[in-house]
């Protein structure tokens, strides 16, 4: 690649000089995407913080964990919903492949991540009813404060999540959907889909 | 005028970061009393000190990745020149 330059007018003399310039460089990703790379660095220190805090607090408890009178957790019907939203994952990431060669393809995969993402979401949210029926509440028990803590955090930024794939889908849908854009969305969602395979390790079982 | 709302805001922090008790505060500032406990307190101490490295150090692998992938398209496509 040659060396480029630009002439200007000199002022103490006057004369017109060329003077070299270095090619202009090209951003390595969107500013949407480096600034949710950046955010979901952050969110995973804030959920680092809150499994460690649960760690200590757990292997401190002076009962068996989780105490005998708490409801047990569902571990068996959460490891469906978490394959629910693996599968998202995966999803999401063959509609991506198909996104610049067939759009048509990409918002089918792309309908079928967030079908899967809202069940998650609506899954939890059933899970939550029943747990709280059965007298697991935040005051209930530290388990109890953790577990909504931890979940509802995660709970939260599925909602938010799944809010930007549905505004990537109607996007997709209209055609109107820019390849950034829909990496910035595709960024957060990964970080959704990777961390709740830890948090349901460290939680549930 | 802005400087001095400055100070006061500056004054106000400071007077309400004296009120809390922050030692009080945390949920795991105490001893260890077992060895499972003690085991958590080592392990967590690693995870937390290695994530943000680890993290930052992702991101940079990433950034020189893509920087490498770019500056390797743009020395195959050739020069463009003006009419």
């Amino acid at each position: 690649m040659g060396t480029e330059s630009r002439l200007a007018i000199s002022r103490g003399t006057g004369e017109v000089v060329a003077f070299p310039v270095s090619p202009r460089r090209r951003p390595i990703a969107s500013s949407g995407v480096i600034g949710m790379t950046l955010f979901v660095i952050a969110e995973t220190m804030f959920f680092a913080g809150l499994v460690s805090a649960f760690t200590i607090v757990k292997t401190t408890a002076l009962t068996p964990w989780p105490p005998p009178n708490q409801p047990r957790l569902p571990i068996e019907s959460t490891a469906v919903n978490t394959l629910a939203l693996l599968v998202s994952g995966v999803v999401l990431l063959v509609s991506s492949r198909h996104f610049a060669r067939d759009a048509a393809r990409a918002v089918r995969w792309l309908a079928l991540s967030a079908g899967l993402g809202a069940f998650f979401v609506v899954f939890q949210g059933a899970e939550w009813v029943a747990l709280l029926a059965e007298g697991l509440t935040m005051k209930s028990s530290t388990h109890g404060a953790f577990f909504y803590l931890i979940v509802g955090a995660h709970g939260l930024h599925a909602l938010a999540a799944l809010g930007g794939l549905c505004w990537a889908l109607l996007r997709a849908r209209r055609g109107t959907l820019a390849p950034d854009a829909f990496a910035t969305v595709r960024v957060f969602w990964y970080f959704v889909v990777a961390l709740w395979p830890l948090l349901y390790w460290r939680v549930y079982l | 005028m802005a400087r001095r709302s400055r100070a006061f805001a500056a004054l106000v922090a400071l007077v309400l970061s004296t009120w809390a008790a922050a030692a009080a505060a945390c949920p795991v500032c105490f001893s260890a009393r077992n060895a499972d406990n003690r085991a958590a307190f080592v392990e967590t101490t690693i995870f937390m000190s290695a994530l943000p490295l680890v993290l930052v150090g992702a991101f940079l692998w990433w950034a020189a990745r893509r920087i490498r992938h770019h500056e390797g398209r743009a020395s195959e496509s050739p020069p463009q020149r003006g009419p």
